[in-house]
């Protein structure tokens, strides 16, 4: 059987003619792909160079609204901006994709029409000798078109990669976050005073010069005073040439950063828009108030808290960094625990409720992205704490206590190190230790009212019955930390029974009635003990194991915080004011 | 008919040609087969949103136009905030869903009123570019509900997710194709 349409071969003409169609096709195929591509090209160089959804003009508008926030037609224009911008990116998109697929096609039939032609003239060979060169024909005709697709591929591939940073350009910019975790070294925290109770919370000074003597009513040993805009009990926190405290009332909270040099209002920054922030305030005692929780600092950043759970980081220039909104603690009186920084760690202690609630929780968060490290539950009940962190055979172990467990955990991980079960009641005096002092430290608890429980702090596990130091039950304060020099312990209690203790073996050294009230926890600086009653009177003491009175300085003001002692000077938060002492 | 020399060099020139296409297309199949495989053992791209610092790198580094990278949220760890300070620009003109308050320049998130004082908040996939600006204001005030994931449908699995090249934080790994994903959970996250 013949099969004409398998044998006929087609002529001349025909073929002519076939040949001629795909060159056109193959020329406005080629034309439209490289229109098609450019256009590609051009647009992701658009969306690159200056894409709508980076508009300066939007976020000038916005920055407009900013100063007049009532402007309606202001509003108008930038939803409508805002609505033209979206448009043409999500245009530009679609472009790319629908673009894309034209080049598609565009490529294919400018391939099938180069190959129909390649075909025709393989389909006419002329076998003369020396005519042609077929295989170099075919040959650059292969070249031809691999070049072509190649080229016009190239495109296609730029085209998509345009609008996209090359691989590494701009590392560094736009994350900001690229460094290193930043935080003071601990040798730069001894020098400040960075937290309630000064370095590591152990109420100790690093200085030698402290002033002694002062009169708030003369001026004499003043160096300045400065009116704080809101109220709070917490104490002032030191940094180089800045000095935090923080205020709130029921509704507002803020942040106050004062020169050391000057007195001068630096900045004040408002802890204010926190999503999940209560909406109606915390039930809080007078004598707690709003801000109780003492600020504290890594020398990059200051973190402060409130009653109502918000909890904020500043930049030192005032910049609010991130802020969280913990929830209202279930404290009794309101919340007092103060923050603690380590590392690049700032721990929030939040002991609330009953011990089998399971409602307390200790909260490692990183100072520089306000992320949750670590988060432990914790079996106790309220307490107005604040935890230390203290040095152990080289390891870091932060302290808390609380009814009825003191804990101990890795400051890193949150894991538990050694707990012992001996408190009881409702805990507000922290934790005294002698800033690492001995190899194998003494902690010291306060049971308020009740008893001093000293324990070495080289334990691990439950250490209930195997670390218990000493134990003693004369001049037991209730609010004020006890603190201690290594060789003795010193403890101030609210009606003012100052007792001293052999820090070793908890033999009671002498006992002394000063006749005033304090609330505010002793420190000692240059071998001398400071203790600021609520009258606002300071009485100084040699710190050793004869009581000897070496001062007594009036401020005018009632005083509850406890101070911070640097450099020859006594930084001092009054009810109203905060006061430099010094010359 | 005795076919012309010239075209019998031709035929042998084909088959040649066919059988080795055939060898090659049967030798990319086992090879496909054996990847896929290799593949579904072993393990696909995604961001360990813990790592994740919300560089926006996500949104320009994604081998695809569309950068597979899309926010996500769990609304488990949400607090159905009025004030969404993922949803809202910082200090909003007013809690509402005027542009001048919205921080995604998309407008991808869609806010939604449950109950007096609650309000859901909704990510339309197809509208999020995976930017992080979201994500960042959740993470910064909120609760952190706001992650951004690699999303399975979109991304082509490279063999170095390019955004892995790039991401400053580390925060995208290798996880083994039977989690599939790597979602956030609590907030509270121990080690
Ligand atoms: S590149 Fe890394 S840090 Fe940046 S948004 Fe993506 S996952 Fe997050
Ligand atoms: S802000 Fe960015 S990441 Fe968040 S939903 Fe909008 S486009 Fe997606
Ligand atoms: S693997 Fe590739 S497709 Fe997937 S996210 Fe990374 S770059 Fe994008």
């Amino acid at each position: 059987m013949k099969l004409p349409f398998l044998n006929r071969m087609p002529d001349a003409e025909e073929s002519g003619q076939r040949v001629r169609s795909a060159r056109t096709t193959a020329f406005v195929s080629g034309v439209f792909s490289l229109w098609v591509g450019a256009s590609l090209v051009w647009n992701s160089l658009q969306l690159r160079v200056a894409n709508p959804l980076d508009s300066v003009q939007l976020a000038q508008l916005k920055k407009n609204l900013e100063q007049q926030p009532g402007d309606e037609s202001l509003k108008l224009q930038i939803r409508k901006l805002d609505y033209q911008l979206r448009r043409e990116f999500s245009g530009r998109r679609k472009m790319n994709v629908n673009g894309s697929y034209l080049l598609l096609a565009g490529l294919l039939a400018l391939l099938a029409s180069l190959k129909v032609i390649e075909n025709h003239r393989r389909q006419l060979p002329m076998p003369q000798p020396a005519a042609r060169d077929p295989e170099g024909e075919r040959g650059r005709a292969r070249l031809a078109v691999s070049g072509l697709s190649g080229v016009l591929g190239l495109l296609v591939v730029w085209g998509c990669l345009a609008d996209r940073p090359l691989s590494g350009e701009g590392a560094g910019a736009s994350g900001g976050s690229d460094a290193k975790a930043s935080y003071a070294t601990a040798d730069e925290m001894k020098k400040e005073w960075p937290r309630f109770l000064g370095p590591g919370g152990a109420g100790l000074s690093a200085y030698t010069n402290v002033p002694q003597s002062w009169n708030g009513k003369t001026g004499q040993g003043i160096v300045w005073k400065a009116q704080i805009p809101l109220p709070g009990h917490n104490s002032p926190v030191v940094w180089k040439e800045s000095v935090y405290v923080t205020g709130a009332t029921a509704t507002k909270r803020e942040v106050y950063c004062f020169d050391t040099g000057s007195g001068k209002l630096r900045w004040k920054g408002e802890v204010k828009g926190i999503s999940g922030s209560p909406t109606k305030p915390p039930a809080v005692m007078e004598d707690t108030g709003f801000a109780a929780p003492t600020c504290a600092t890594d020398g990059e950043r200051v973190y402060a808290i409130f009653a109502n759970g918000d909890f904020a980081a500043f930049s030192p220039d005032g910049k609010l960094l991130w802020g969280k909104a913990l929830g209202i603690p279930e404290v009794n009186y309101g919340y007092a625990s103060s923050l603690v920084t380590w590392e690049n760690l700032v721990f929030v202690l939040m002991d609330q409720g009953y011990p089998d609630e399971g409602k307390s929780f200790l909260r490692a968060i990183d100072g520089e992205s306000g992320k949750t490290v670590w988060e432990k539950s914790r079996p106790v009940a309220s307490s107005w704490t604040t935890p230390a962190v203290i040095e152990v055979k080289g390891k870091p172990q932060l302290i808390t206590c609380s009814d009825p467990w003191v804990i101990a955990y890795d400051p890193k991980s949150g894991a538990e190190v050694w707990k012992a079960q001996i408190l009881s009641g409702e805990i507000a005096p922290s934790t005294a230790f002698a800033g690492g002092q001995r190899a194998d430290p003494l902690l010291f608890f306060i049971e308020p009212y009740s008893r001093v429980v000293a324990v070495k702090a080289d334990g691990s596990g439950d250490v209930t019955h195997t670390h218990v130091a000493w134990e003693a039950f004369d001049g037991i304060p209730d609010i004020c930390t006890p603190v201690t020099n290594g060789e003795l312990l010193f403890l101030l209690n609210t009606p003012g029974s100052l007792t001293c203790y052999e820090a070793n073996t908890g033999k009671k050294v002498w006992e002394k009635e000063l006749a005033m009230d304090f609330k505010s926890s002793p420190c000692i600086a240059g071998g001398k003990l400071y203790m600021l009653s609520v009258s606002g009177k300071m009485i100084v003491v040699t710190a050793g194991r004869q009581f000897k009175k070496l001062g007594e300085s009036e401020l005018g003001e009632e005083c509850t915080a406890t101070p911070a002692f640097l450099d020859g000077r006594i930084y001092l938060r009054g009810e109203k004011n905060l006061y430099c002492i010094g010359s | 008919m005795s076919a012309p020399k010239g075209n019998s060099g031709d035929r042998r020139e084909f088959i040649a040609n066919g059988v080795r296409g055939l060898c090659l297309l049967s030798l990319g199949g086992v090879g496909g087969l054996l990847l896929d495989r290799a593949q579904a053992d072993d393990a696909v791209w995604q961001i360990d949103p813990y790592k994740c610092i919300s560089c926006d790198r996500c949104a320009t580094s994604c081998v695809l136009d569309e950068s597979a990278v899309k926010c996500c949220h769990n609304f488990s760890m949400c607090g159905y905030c009025d004030l969404c300070t993922g949803y809202f620009e910082p200090e909003p003109n007013a809690l509402n869903t005027g542009a001048e308050n919205q921080l995604c320049p998309t407008g991808a998130i869609q806010r939604k009123f449950v109950e007096d004082p609650f309000f859901q908040y909704t990510i339309d996939e197809k509208l999020c570019i995976g930017c992080a600006k979201c994500v960042k204001g959740c993470n910064m005030f909120g609760n952190g509900s706001l992650h951004l994931q690699i999303q399975r449908d979109r991304c082509v699995d490279c063999n170095e997710c390019s955004i892995a090249r790039v991401c400053p934080s580390n925060a995208i790994q290798r996880i083994p194709l039977a989690r599939s994903y790597l979602p956030k959970g609590r907030e509270e996250k121990s080690s």
